[in-house]
């Protein structure tokens, strides 16, 4: 423990160092998924809006990355749908309307790639998920002026796990599938230290 | 009366030996991806993909496939961003509502590939556009009796200035803000209707 903790820690500082948190500009962010529908189709869809922050720079792997995502927000192009994984079928948005997801390791695979595990807590259930994640240059953003990243995040994970059970009786096929690929893509902004008074 | 004759005539002699697919719409999805200040990938779906693949296995030349989408229900989760992809901007929605694609060519690819050459119309322009379409398995549709169900997924790459779509932000002179590249991942379902079960009523009329 103590030594993936010590190594989180030098492969925090080996990752370029910044002044400030990166926040998520929620402008430009997106949780998408895919589920197999009847074992052959990729059903896609997303979830709500995506905010959070990314300190890769904390020394406590938890503080690192903080992510809050809307599921009631969620959209896979049919009303019907959407409704019934809105219910309790499904994610019961009405009791858990948020999921959300805190680092508890971030590991250096390259320059730009990482390999991030942590705690996605989502319809009231907390399991450890990783996911590969892939992280831009810095560039300047020409309105704000703001220093600007983009990271990637992908993995899967096993709806059930999460009590997310439903399935619709069929003998032939399975319906929904169990397996949820998930893909992340996030901007991340940083703002400087506000100055008293500024005007946006 | 004579439109529904041509149709049934051509209908009987064109696809003797072809299997007709029909899109599932509420089953696919058109999703695009374009980068922002050249860095994040900013997703979004186009609306309701229709259309029909006709795939003749044994003469995969012989295949067509002709598929529709709704732009004007673009979605990118930002409803500011949506109305000006609606406008004039860029899609300019009220005037083009639908994108639609014609093959012109299909040739098997590898195994359970298709090689797809077509014509895609979009924002009132028309381009030539080339994918490899991927078929899943057939599996048996557990909620329509006879019928079978696949999948298809493709993917390409178009210049978005190719098809008129080429605003600019004016705080750069290039596409650093929105990107020119933009890739398109189609995800469909395909339905296959199987013979109507015998005591099916017949047709009035």
């Amino acid at each position: 423990m103590m030594q993936t903790l010590f190594l989180s820690a030098v492969l925090a500082l080996a990752l370029p160092a910044a002044a400030a948190p990166w926040e998520i500009d929620s402008s430009h962010a997106s949780a998408n998924f895919s589920v197999k529908h009847f074992g052959v189709t990729n059903v896609k869809g997303t979830l709500g809006l995506v905010s959070g922050t990314v300190d890769l720079d904390a020394a406590d792997p938890t503080k690192m990355i903080a992510v809050t995502i809307d599921v009631k927000g969620i959209d896979t192009k049919w009303a019907k749908r959407d409704d019934h994984l809105r219910s309790p079928d499904f994610f019961d948005v009405e009791k858990y309307p948020t999921l959300t997801f805190t680092s508890t390791s971030v590991k250096k695979v390259s320059k730009t790639n990482l390999k991030v595990t942590g705690d996605l807590t989502m319809h009231g259930i907390t399991k450890p998920v990783t996911l590969d994640a892939e992280i831009s240059p810095p560039v300047k953003n020409p309105f704000s002026g703001n220093m600007t990243r983009a990271v990637t995040a992908t993995g899967k994970l096993t709806r059930q796990d999460w009590g997310l059970k439903w399935q619709a009786p069929a003998e032939a096929v399975q319906v929904v599938g169990d397996e949820v690929k998930i893909s992340i893509e996030v901007e991340l902004v940083q703002r400087p230290a506000a100055a008293p008074d500024a005007k946006p | 009366m004579k439109n529904l004759i041509a149709v049934a005539v051509l209908a009987l002699s064109s696809f003797a030996s072809a299997a007709e697919w029909t899109i599932e719409t509420n089953h696919a999805t058109a999703g695009f991806t374009v980068k922002h200040l050249t860095v994040t990938s900013v997703t979004g779906t186009l609306g309701s993909v229709t259309g029909k693949l006709s795939y003749d296995e044994k003469n995969v030349d012989k295949s067509t496939l002709t598929a529709s989408i709704e732009v004007k229900d673009l979605y990118t989760g930002n409803p500011k961003r949506d109305d000006h992809l609606k406008s004039p901007d860029f899609f300019d929605v009220a005037k083009h509502p639908t994108a639609t694609f014609t093959s012109t060519k299909i040739a098997a690819g590898a195994p359970n590939k298709l090689k797809v050459e077509g014509n895609l119309t979009m924002h009132g322009v028309t381009k030539p556009v080339s994918f490899e379409a991927e078929l899943s398995g057939e599996v048996d549709h557990p909620m329509i009796p006879n019928a079978k169900a696949r999948a298809a997924t493709a993917s390409f790459t178009v210049n978005r200035d190719d098809f008129g779509l080429n605003w600019q932000s004016k705080a750069t002179d290039s596409y650093f803000v929105v990107g020119r590249e933009v890739k398109v991942d189609l995800n469909v379902e395909l339905v296959k209707m199987g013979a109507p079960a015998a005591k099916a009523a017949p047709a009035k009329k």
